[in-house]
Protein backbone atom coordinates (compact mmCIF):
# COMPACT_ATOMS: atom_id res chain seq x y z
CA UNK A 1 0.00 0.00 0.00
CA UNK A 2 2.75 2.24 0.81
CA UNK A 3 4.31 1.54 -2.60
CA UNK A 4 1.00 2.22 -4.25
CA UNK A 5 0.69 5.42 -2.41
CA UNK A 6 4.20 6.50 -3.30
CA UNK A 7 3.47 5.79 -6.96
CA UNK A 8 0.16 7.40 -6.82
CA UNK A 9 1.86 10.11 -4.92
CA UNK A 10 3.76 10.99 -8.00
CA UNK A 11 0.76 11.18 -10.08
CA UNK A 12 -2.78 11.81 -9.11
CA UNK A 13 -4.16 9.83 -6.40
CA UNK A 14 -6.50 8.24 -8.88
CA UNK A 15 -3.66 7.62 -11.16
CA UNK A 16 -1.95 6.07 -8.28
CA UNK A 17 -4.75 3.95 -7.61
CA UNK A 18 -5.17 2.79 -11.24
CA UNK A 19 -1.57 2.06 -11.72
CA UNK A 20 -1.56 0.15 -8.53
CA UNK A 21 -4.48 -1.82 -9.69
CA UNK A 22 -2.90 -2.36 -13.10
CA UNK A 23 0.19 -3.50 -11.43
CA UNK A 24 -1.83 -5.78 -9.37
CA UNK A 25 -3.64 -6.98 -12.47
CA UNK A 26 -0.41 -7.54 -14.29
CA UNK A 27 0.92 -9.43 -11.42
CA UNK A 28 -2.24 -11.41 -11.21
CA UNK A 29 -2.14 -11.86 -14.95
CA UNK A 30 1.38 -13.10 -14.69
CA UNK A 31 0.48 -15.26 -11.90
CA UNK A 32 -2.44 -16.61 -13.90
CA UNK A 33 -0.24 -17.16 -16.88
CA UNK A 34 2.20 -18.88 -14.65
CA UNK A 35 -0.56 -20.94 -13.27
CA UNK A 36 -1.94 -21.52 -16.74
CA UNK A 37 1.47 -22.62 -17.86
CA UNK A 38 1.70 -24.83 -14.91
CA UNK A 39 -1.74 -26.11 -15.49
CA UNK A 40 -1.01 -26.71 -19.12
CA UNK A 41 2.05 -28.53 -18.07
CA UNK A 42 0.10 -30.46 -15.56
CA UNK A 43 -2.59 -31.07 -18.11
CA UNK A 44 -0.05 -32.25 -20.57
CA UNK A 45 1.50 -34.34 -17.96
CA UNK A 46 -1.77 -35.79 -16.85
CA UNK A 47 -2.80 -36.22 -20.46
CA UNK A 48 0.24 -38.25 -21.23
CA UNK A 49 -0.27 -40.09 -18.03
CA UNK A 50 -3.84 -40.67 -19.00
CA UNK A 51 -2.65 -41.82 -22.36
CA UNK A 52 -0.33 -44.18 -20.65
CA UNK A 53 -3.00 -45.36 -18.31
CA UNK A 54 -5.44 -45.77 -21.11
CA UNK A 55 -2.83 -47.74 -22.99
CA UNK A 56 -2.27 -49.87 -19.92
CA UNK A 57 -5.96 -50.08 -19.61
CA UNK A 58 -6.28 -51.16 -23.23
CA UNK A 59 -3.58 -53.69 -22.70
CA UNK A 60 -5.30 -54.95 -19.63
CA UNK A 61 -8.57 -55.00 -21.47
CA UNK A 62 -6.92 -56.91 -24.24
CA UNK A 63 -5.51 -59.32 -21.75
CA UNK A 64 -8.81 -59.62 -20.01
CA UNK A 65 -10.38 -60.20 -23.36
CA UNK A 66 -7.93 -62.87 -24.29
CA UNK A 67 -8.26 -64.33 -20.84
CA UNK A 68 -11.97 -64.25 -21.25
CA UNK A 69 -11.61 -65.90 -24.60
CA UNK A 70 -9.27 -68.41 -23.09
CA UNK A 71 -11.69 -68.99 -20.30
CA UNK A 72 -14.52 -69.36 -22.80
CA UNK A 73 -12.58 -71.84 -24.87
CA UNK A 74 -11.59 -73.64 -21.71
CA UNK A 75 -15.20 -73.76 -20.74
CA UNK A 76 -16.06 -74.99 -24.15
CA UNK A 77 -13.36 -77.60 -23.93
CA UNK A 78 -14.48 -78.47 -20.49
CA UNK A 79 -18.01 -78.87 -21.76
CA UNK A 80 -16.73 -81.00 -24.56
CA UNK A 81 -14.74 -83.04 -22.11
CA UNK A 82 -17.75 -83.36 -19.92
CA UNK A 83 -19.76 -84.51 -22.87
CA UNK A 84 -17.04 -86.86 -23.90
CA UNK A 85 -16.85 -88.12 -20.39
CA UNK A 86 -20.57 -88.63 -20.32
CA UNK A 87 -20.38 -90.39 -23.64
CA UNK A 88 -17.56 -92.47 -22.28
CA UNK A 89 -19.55 -93.30 -19.22
CA UNK A 90 -22.46 -94.29 -21.40
CA UNK A 91 -20.11 -96.33 -23.52
CA UNK A 92 -18.58 -97.91 -20.46
CA UNK A 93 -22.01 -98.88 -19.30
CA UNK A 94 -22.78 -100.26 -22.69
CA UNK A 95 -19.39 -101.98 -22.77
CA UNK A 96 -20.03 -103.53 -19.44
CA UNK A 97 -23.33 -104.78 -20.77
CA UNK A 98 -21.68 -106.12 -23.89
CA UNK A 99 -18.94 -107.63 -21.82
CA UNK A 100 -21.52 -109.32 -19.65
CA UNK A 101 -23.29 -110.60 -22.71
CA UNK A 102 -19.97 -111.77 -24.11
CA UNK A 103 -19.17 -113.53 -20.91
CA UNK A 104 -22.52 -115.23 -21.01
CA UNK A 105 -21.95 -116.17 -24.61
CA UNK A 106 -18.45 -117.37 -23.83
CA UNK A 107 -19.82 -119.51 -21.06
CA UNK A 108 -22.36 -120.89 -23.49
CA UNK A 109 -19.56 -121.53 -26.00
CA UNK A 110 -17.52 -123.29 -23.34
CA UNK A 111 -20.56 -125.36 -22.46
CA UNK A 112 -21.10 -126.16 -26.13
CA UNK A 113 -17.43 -126.99 -26.45
CA UNK A 114 -17.70 -129.36 -23.53
CA UNK A 115 -20.74 -130.97 -25.07
CA UNK A 116 -18.97 -131.21 -28.42
CA UNK A 117 -15.86 -132.72 -26.89
CA UNK A 118 -18.07 -135.22 -25.09
CA UNK A 119 -19.80 -135.97 -28.36
CA UNK A 120 -16.43 -136.24 -30.08
CA UNK A 121 -15.18 -138.64 -27.43
CA UNK A 122 -18.36 -140.64 -27.81
CA UNK A 123 -17.99 -140.70 -31.60
CA UNK A 124 -14.32 -141.59 -31.32
CA UNK A 125 -15.26 -144.48 -29.07
CA UNK A 126 -17.96 -145.54 -31.49
CA UNK A 127 -15.49 -145.27 -34.36
CA UNK A 128 -12.98 -147.35 -32.44
CA UNK A 129 -15.59 -149.97 -31.71
CA UNK A 130 -16.81 -149.98 -35.30
CA UNK A 131 -13.25 -150.19 -36.58
CA UNK A 132 -12.54 -153.06 -34.23
CA UNK A 133 -15.71 -154.75 -35.38
CA UNK A 134 -14.69 -154.21 -38.98
CA UNK A 135 -11.19 -155.51 -38.33
CA UNK A 136 -12.72 -158.50 -36.58
CA UNK A 137 -15.17 -158.96 -39.45
CA UNK A 138 -12.33 -158.63 -41.93
CA UNK A 139 -10.27 -161.11 -39.92
CA UNK A 140 -13.19 -163.52 -39.93
CA UNK A 141 -13.63 -162.97 -43.65
CA UNK A 142 -9.92 -163.66 -44.17
CA UNK A 143 -10.07 -166.72 -41.92
CA UNK A 144 -13.17 -167.90 -43.76
CA UNK A 145 -11.58 -167.40 -47.13
CA UNK A 146 -8.33 -168.88 -45.85
CA UNK A 147 -9.99 -172.05 -44.61
CA UNK A 148 -12.05 -172.36 -47.80
CA UNK A 149 -8.89 -171.91 -49.86
CA UNK A 150 -6.97 -174.33 -47.66
CA UNK A 151 -9.74 -176.90 -47.96
CA UNK A 152 -9.86 -176.43 -51.71
CA UNK A 153 -6.10 -176.65 -52.08
CA UNK A 154 -5.84 -179.72 -49.88
CA UNK A 155 -8.48 -181.53 -51.91
CA UNK A 156 -6.24 -181.81 -54.98
CA UNK A 157 -3.30 -183.60 -53.33
CA UNK A 158 -5.78 -185.57 -51.23
CA UNK A 159 -7.44 -186.72 -54.43
CA UNK A 160 -4.06 -187.72 -55.83
CA UNK A 161 -3.31 -189.78 -52.71
CA UNK A 162 -6.71 -191.43 -52.68
CA UNK A 163 -6.78 -192.24 -56.42
CA UNK A 164 -3.19 -193.52 -56.38
CA UNK A 165 -4.17 -195.83 -53.51
CA UNK A 166 -7.22 -196.98 -55.50
CA UNK A 167 -5.09 -197.70 -58.55
CA UNK A 168 -2.36 -199.46 -56.56
CA UNK A 169 -4.81 -201.67 -54.70
CA UNK A 170 -6.54 -202.46 -57.98
CA UNK A 171 -3.24 -203.62 -59.50
CA UNK A 172 -1.51 -205.68 -56.83
CA UNK A 173 1.07 -207.04 -59.25
CA UNK A 174 2.31 -203.70 -60.40
CA UNK A 175 5.75 -203.41 -61.91
CA UNK A 176 8.38 -201.72 -59.77
CA UNK A 177 8.79 -198.81 -62.25
CA UNK A 178 5.11 -198.07 -62.17
CA UNK A 179 5.07 -198.41 -58.39
CA UNK A 180 7.88 -195.85 -58.10
CA UNK A 181 5.88 -193.45 -60.27
CA UNK A 182 3.01 -193.73 -57.85
CA UNK A 183 5.27 -193.31 -54.85
CA UNK A 184 6.61 -190.10 -56.40
CA UNK A 185 3.01 -188.88 -56.73
CA UNK A 186 2.40 -189.67 -53.06
CA UNK A 187 5.50 -187.70 -52.12
CA UNK A 188 4.53 -184.67 -54.20
CA UNK A 189 1.01 -184.69 -52.79
CA UNK A 190 2.25 -184.89 -49.22
CA UNK A 191 4.78 -182.12 -49.84
CA UNK A 192 2.13 -179.89 -51.31
CA UNK A 193 -0.17 -180.42 -48.37
CA UNK A 194 2.64 -179.72 -45.93
CA UNK A 195 3.52 -176.54 -47.84
CA UNK A 196 -0.07 -175.31 -47.82
CA UNK A 197 -0.39 -175.95 -44.10
CA UNK A 198 3.00 -174.34 -43.33
CA UNK A 199 2.07 -171.22 -45.26
CA UNK A 200 -1.20 -170.88 -43.42
CA UNK A 201 0.40 -171.48 -40.05
CA UNK A 202 3.17 -168.98 -40.81
CA UNK A 203 0.52 -166.47 -41.72
CA UNK A 204 -1.66 -167.11 -38.71
CA UNK A 205 0.98 -166.95 -36.01
CA UNK A 206 3.70 -164.36 -35.83
CA UNK A 207 6.56 -166.10 -34.07
CA UNK A 208 9.11 -164.26 -31.93
CA UNK A 209 12.26 -163.02 -33.60
CA UNK A 210 15.65 -164.51 -32.84
CA UNK A 211 18.12 -161.72 -33.60
CA UNK A 212 21.79 -162.16 -34.54
CA UNK A 213 24.29 -160.13 -36.54
CA UNK A 214 24.28 -162.03 -39.81
CA UNK A 215 25.81 -161.47 -43.24
CA UNK A 216 23.15 -160.82 -45.86
CA UNK A 217 25.09 -162.78 -48.48
CA UNK A 218 25.16 -165.88 -46.30
CA UNK A 219 21.38 -165.66 -45.86
CA UNK A 220 20.96 -165.29 -49.63
CA UNK A 221 23.20 -168.29 -50.26
CA UNK A 222 21.22 -170.53 -47.93
CA UNK A 223 17.98 -169.20 -49.43
CA UNK A 224 19.17 -170.22 -52.90
CA UNK A 225 20.29 -173.62 -51.60
CA UNK A 226 16.73 -174.64 -50.80
CA UNK A 227 15.48 -173.66 -54.27
CA UNK A 228 15.66 -175.95 -57.28
CA UNK A 229 17.09 -173.58 -59.89
CA UNK A 230 16.14 -174.45 -63.49
CA UNK A 231 19.15 -174.87 -65.82
CA UNK A 232 18.27 -171.82 -67.95
CA UNK A 233 18.01 -169.43 -65.03
CA UNK A 234 21.07 -167.53 -63.82
CA UNK A 235 21.12 -165.95 -60.39
CA UNK A 236 23.60 -163.14 -59.75
CA UNK A 237 24.47 -162.66 -56.09
CA UNK A 238 25.88 -159.29 -55.02
CA UNK A 239 29.66 -158.99 -54.71
CA UNK A 240 29.42 -156.83 -51.58
CA UNK A 241 28.02 -157.80 -48.19
CA UNK A 242 26.52 -156.10 -45.13
CA UNK A 243 26.02 -157.34 -41.57
CA UNK A 244 22.46 -156.95 -40.34
CA UNK A 245 20.89 -157.65 -36.96
CA UNK A 246 18.06 -159.93 -37.96
CA UNK A 247 16.27 -163.24 -37.62
CA UNK A 248 18.22 -165.03 -40.35
CA UNK A 249 15.75 -167.94 -40.66
CA UNK A 250 12.90 -165.55 -41.26
CA UNK A 251 14.87 -163.43 -43.73
CA UNK A 252 15.92 -166.60 -45.52
CA UNK A 253 12.24 -167.45 -46.00
CA UNK A 254 11.65 -163.96 -47.38
CA UNK A 255 14.60 -164.17 -49.80
CA UNK A 256 13.74 -167.68 -51.04
CA UNK A 257 10.12 -166.65 -51.56
CA UNK A 258 11.08 -163.60 -53.63
CA UNK A 259 13.78 -165.47 -55.58
CA UNK A 260 11.34 -168.30 -56.31
CA UNK A 261 8.75 -165.80 -57.56
CA UNK A 262 11.44 -164.15 -59.69
CA UNK A 263 12.45 -167.50 -61.24
CA UNK A 264 8.82 -168.29 -61.99
CA UNK A 265 8.40 -164.83 -63.55
CA UNK A 266 11.15 -165.66 -66.08
CA UNK A 267 9.25 -168.81 -67.15
CA UNK A 268 12.35 -170.78 -66.12
CA UNK A 269 14.43 -168.93 -68.68
CA UNK A 270 16.22 -165.72 -67.78
CA UNK A 271 18.14 -164.13 -64.96
CA UNK A 272 17.67 -162.83 -61.43
CA UNK A 273 19.98 -160.08 -60.17
CA UNK A 274 20.36 -159.40 -56.46
CA UNK A 275 21.92 -156.14 -55.24
CA UNK A 276 22.89 -154.87 -51.78
CA UNK A 277 23.29 -151.13 -51.21
CA UNK A 278 24.69 -149.76 -47.95
CA UNK A 279 22.81 -146.55 -46.98
CA UNK A 280 24.25 -145.36 -43.64
CA UNK A 281 22.06 -146.97 -40.95
CA UNK A 282 19.92 -148.84 -43.49
CA UNK A 283 20.55 -151.44 -46.12
CA UNK A 284 18.70 -151.77 -49.42
CA UNK A 285 18.29 -155.19 -51.03
CA UNK A 286 16.96 -155.41 -54.59
CA UNK A 287 15.79 -158.46 -56.54
CA UNK A 288 15.42 -157.83 -60.27
CA UNK A 289 14.17 -160.42 -62.73
CA UNK A 290 14.19 -160.49 -66.54
CA UNK A 291 10.54 -161.57 -66.68
CA UNK A 292 7.77 -159.74 -68.53
CA UNK A 293 6.79 -157.67 -65.51
CA UNK A 294 3.66 -157.47 -63.38
CA UNK A 295 0.46 -155.86 -64.75
CA UNK A 296 -0.21 -152.58 -62.91
CA UNK A 297 -3.63 -153.79 -61.68
CA UNK A 298 -1.92 -156.65 -59.87
CA UNK A 299 1.03 -154.70 -58.45
CA UNK A 300 -1.17 -152.97 -55.88
CA UNK A 301 -2.63 -156.22 -54.53
CA UNK A 302 0.56 -158.23 -54.59
CA UNK A 303 1.17 -158.05 -50.83
CA UNK A 304 -2.48 -158.63 -49.87
CA UNK A 305 -3.14 -161.87 -48.05
CA UNK A 306 -4.83 -164.54 -50.20
CA UNK A 307 -4.02 -162.70 -53.42
CA UNK A 308 -2.48 -165.10 -55.91
CA UNK A 309 -2.05 -165.52 -59.63
CA UNK A 310 -0.96 -169.13 -59.26
CA UNK A 311 -3.23 -172.12 -59.35
CA UNK A 312 -1.59 -173.86 -56.44
CA UNK A 313 -0.59 -170.74 -54.51
CA UNK A 314 -1.98 -169.87 -51.12
CA UNK A 315 -1.69 -166.14 -51.75
CA UNK A 316 0.18 -165.88 -48.50
CA UNK A 317 3.86 -165.93 -49.57
CA UNK A 318 4.40 -162.21 -50.18
CA UNK A 319 2.01 -161.29 -47.39
CA UNK A 320 4.19 -163.30 -44.99
CA UNK A 321 7.33 -161.68 -46.48
CA UNK A 322 5.85 -158.25 -45.78
CA UNK A 323 5.03 -159.24 -42.20
CA UNK A 324 8.57 -160.47 -41.59
CA UNK A 325 10.21 -157.38 -43.12
CA UNK A 326 7.95 -155.12 -41.06
CA UNK A 327 8.76 -157.14 -37.94
CA UNK A 328 12.38 -156.14 -38.63
CA UNK A 329 11.34 -152.47 -38.85
CA UNK A 330 11.83 -152.47 -42.61
CA UNK A 331 9.76 -151.96 -45.74
CA UNK A 332 9.16 -153.98 -48.88
CA UNK A 333 8.04 -152.44 -52.16
CA UNK A 334 7.74 -153.54 -55.76
CA UNK A 335 8.03 -151.79 -59.09
CA UNK A 336 7.55 -153.16 -62.58
CA UNK A 337 8.66 -153.50 -65.33
CA UNK A 338 11.36 -154.65 -64.94
CA UNK A 339 10.12 -156.23 -61.75
CA UNK A 340 12.26 -155.12 -58.81
CA UNK A 341 11.40 -156.08 -55.25
CA UNK A 342 13.10 -153.66 -52.85
CA UNK A 343 13.58 -154.44 -49.18
CA UNK A 344 14.90 -151.73 -46.85
CA UNK A 345 16.11 -152.89 -43.47
CA UNK A 346 17.68 -151.06 -40.54
CA UNK A 347 21.09 -152.62 -39.87
CA UNK A 348 20.32 -152.83 -36.18
CA UNK A 349 16.82 -153.76 -35.09
CA UNK A 350 17.16 -152.49 -31.52
CA UNK A 351 13.52 -151.52 -31.07
CA UNK A 352 12.39 -154.94 -32.07
CA UNK A 353 14.96 -156.52 -29.82
CA UNK A 354 13.53 -154.81 -26.75
CA UNK A 355 10.01 -155.48 -27.90
CA UNK A 356 10.86 -159.14 -28.34
CA UNK A 357 12.49 -159.41 -24.93
CA UNK A 358 9.48 -157.70 -23.36
CA UNK A 359 7.21 -160.00 -25.26
CA UNK A 360 8.96 -163.03 -23.86
CA UNK B 1 -13.60 -202.50 -56.39
CA UNK B 2 -17.13 -202.90 -55.09
CA UNK B 3 -18.51 -200.67 -57.79
CA UNK B 4 -19.29 -202.39 -61.05
CA UNK B 5 -22.29 -200.67 -62.55
CA UNK B 6 -23.97 -201.32 -65.88
CA UNK B 7 -21.79 -198.73 -67.55
CA UNK B 8 -18.62 -200.67 -66.96
CA UNK B 9 -19.64 -204.11 -68.20
CA UNK B 10 -17.30 -205.37 -70.89
CA UNK B 11 -19.85 -206.55 -73.43
CA UNK B 12 -21.03 -202.99 -73.98
CA UNK B 13 -19.32 -200.24 -75.86
CA UNK B 14 -17.02 -198.43 -73.47
CA UNK B 15 -17.97 -195.00 -72.22
CA UNK B 16 -15.86 -192.33 -73.91
CA UNK B 17 -14.75 -189.46 -71.72
CA UNK B 18 -12.45 -186.47 -71.66
CA UNK B 19 -10.74 -185.27 -68.49
CA UNK B 20 -9.84 -181.62 -67.98
CA UNK B 21 -7.82 -180.52 -64.94
CA UNK B 22 -4.83 -178.19 -64.67
CA UNK B 23 -3.18 -180.29 -61.95
CA UNK B 24 -1.14 -182.93 -63.76
CA UNK B 25 -0.96 -185.37 -60.86
CA UNK B 26 -4.70 -185.20 -60.27
CA UNK B 27 -5.38 -185.55 -64.00
CA UNK B 28 -3.04 -188.48 -64.65
CA UNK B 29 -4.04 -190.64 -61.70
CA UNK B 30 -7.73 -189.89 -62.31
CA UNK B 31 -7.39 -191.02 -65.94
CA UNK B 32 -5.67 -194.19 -64.81
CA UNK B 33 -8.45 -194.87 -62.31
CA UNK B 34 -11.18 -194.27 -64.91
CA UNK B 35 -9.47 -196.56 -67.40
CA UNK B 36 -9.10 -199.25 -64.75
CA UNK B 37 -12.87 -198.99 -64.44
CA UNK B 38 -13.51 -199.41 -68.18
CA UNK B 39 -14.06 -195.78 -69.01
CA UNK B 40 -12.11 -194.84 -72.11
CA UNK B 41 -10.43 -191.49 -71.74
CA UNK B 42 -10.09 -190.28 -75.31
CA UNK B 43 -8.40 -186.98 -74.52
CA UNK B 44 -7.37 -184.68 -71.72
CA UNK B 45 -6.71 -180.98 -71.30
CA UNK B 46 -5.58 -178.36 -68.81
CA UNK B 47 -8.16 -175.54 -69.09
CA UNK B 48 -11.65 -174.58 -70.18
CA UNK B 49 -10.62 -173.61 -73.69
CA UNK B 50 -9.00 -177.00 -74.30
CA UNK B 51 -12.13 -178.65 -72.91
CA UNK B 52 -14.26 -176.96 -75.58
CA UNK B 53 -11.84 -177.82 -78.39
CA UNK B 54 -11.53 -181.45 -77.28
CA UNK B 55 -15.33 -181.73 -76.96
CA UNK B 56 -15.79 -180.52 -80.54
CA UNK B 57 -13.28 -183.10 -81.83
CA UNK B 58 -14.28 -186.16 -79.78
CA UNK B 59 -17.94 -185.65 -78.82
CA UNK B 60 -17.40 -187.70 -75.66
CA UNK B 61 -20.19 -189.31 -73.59
CA UNK B 62 -18.92 -187.50 -70.52
CA UNK B 63 -16.69 -184.58 -69.64
CA UNK B 64 -14.95 -184.61 -66.29
CA UNK B 65 -14.23 -180.98 -65.71
CA UNK B 66 -12.27 -179.16 -63.02
CA UNK B 67 -13.62 -175.74 -62.04
CA UNK B 68 -10.68 -173.60 -61.01
CA UNK B 69 -8.18 -173.48 -63.88
CA UNK B 70 -5.90 -170.78 -65.26
CA UNK B 71 -7.21 -168.40 -67.94
CA UNK B 72 -10.28 -170.40 -69.00
CA UNK B 73 -12.11 -171.98 -66.09
CA UNK B 74 -14.75 -174.69 -65.89
CA UNK B 75 -17.60 -172.19 -66.18
CA UNK B 76 -16.22 -170.98 -69.52
CA UNK B 77 -16.19 -174.56 -70.81
CA UNK B 78 -19.72 -175.29 -69.57
CA UNK B 79 -21.16 -172.19 -71.27
CA UNK B 80 -19.33 -172.81 -74.57
CA UNK B 81 -20.19 -176.51 -74.75
CA UNK B 82 -23.86 -175.80 -73.96
CA UNK B 83 -23.95 -173.39 -76.92
CA UNK B 84 -23.56 -176.20 -79.46
CA UNK B 85 -24.61 -179.22 -77.36
CA UNK B 86 -27.19 -178.29 -74.71
CA UNK B 87 -27.40 -181.94 -73.62
CA UNK B 88 -23.66 -182.45 -73.26
CA UNK B 89 -23.02 -184.50 -70.14
CA UNK B 90 -20.67 -182.57 -67.97
CA UNK B 91 -19.56 -183.78 -64.55
CA UNK B 92 -17.84 -181.09 -62.55
CA UNK B 93 -15.02 -182.44 -60.43
CA UNK B 94 -14.27 -179.66 -58.05
CA UNK B 95 -12.16 -178.84 -55.08
CA UNK B 96 -14.85 -177.16 -53.05
CA UNK B 97 -18.45 -176.13 -52.84
CA UNK B 98 -17.89 -172.53 -54.07
CA UNK B 99 -18.87 -173.75 -57.49
CA UNK B 100 -22.36 -174.85 -56.50
CA UNK B 101 -23.27 -171.22 -55.85
CA UNK B 102 -21.54 -169.91 -58.96
CA UNK B 103 -23.05 -172.48 -61.31
CA UNK B 104 -26.62 -172.89 -60.10
CA UNK B 105 -28.40 -175.42 -62.33
CA UNK B 106 -25.97 -175.34 -65.23
CA UNK B 107 -24.49 -178.71 -64.30
CA UNK B 108 -26.38 -181.75 -63.13
CA UNK B 109 -23.48 -183.41 -61.36
CA UNK B 110 -20.83 -182.02 -59.12
CA UNK B 111 -18.31 -184.36 -57.56
CA UNK B 112 -16.06 -183.26 -54.76
CA UNK B 113 -12.39 -184.07 -54.53
CA UNK B 114 -10.88 -186.35 -53.31
CA UNK B 115 -12.45 -188.27 -56.17
CA UNK B 116 -14.37 -191.40 -55.11
CA UNK B 117 -14.90 -193.76 -58.05
CA UNK B 118 -18.26 -194.92 -56.65
CA UNK B 119 -19.47 -191.28 -56.76
CA UNK B 120 -18.39 -191.11 -60.39
CA UNK B 121 -20.52 -194.14 -61.28
CA UNK B 122 -23.46 -192.81 -59.28
CA UNK B 123 -23.31 -189.58 -61.29
CA UNK B 124 -22.97 -191.43 -64.60
CA UNK B 125 -25.91 -193.70 -63.86
CA UNK B 126 -28.07 -190.81 -62.74
CA UNK B 127 -27.37 -189.00 -65.98
CA UNK B 128 -27.87 -191.88 -68.41
CA UNK B 129 -30.96 -193.47 -66.84
CA UNK B 130 -33.50 -190.79 -67.95
CA UNK B 131 -32.40 -190.95 -71.59
CA UNK B 132 -32.52 -194.77 -71.68
CA UNK B 133 -36.09 -194.92 -70.36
Amino acid sequence: MTLQSKESGAKSSDEWMVSDELKELDAAENELMEKEKHLTLLTNESFSKMKEVSKINRDLQNRIKSLQELSASLNRKNDELKMANQELERKTVRNNQVSLELQEKLERVIQKEKELSMQRDFLAKRLDETTQDLVKAEKFAIIGELSARLAHDLRNPLSVIKNTMDVMSGKPNMKIEERLQHVARFKRAVQRMAHQIDDVLDFVKKTEMVLHDTSLRSIMESAINVILIPPNVKIYLPSNDVLVTCDSRKLEAVFSNIILNAIQATNDNGEVKIRITDISSDVKIEFEDSGQGIPSAIVQKIFDPLFTTKQTGTGLGLSICKNIVEQHGGTITVQSPPTIFTIKLPKTTLQNKTRTSQGM
Amino acid sequence: MPIDGEASSNDRVKIKAIVVDDDSDVREIFIELLQMNDIQVVANGINGKEAVELYKIHHPDFVFLDYLMPEYDGLYAIEKIREFDPNGKIILVSGSHFERNALGDTVKAIIKKPIEISEIFKAINKMIVPTSV
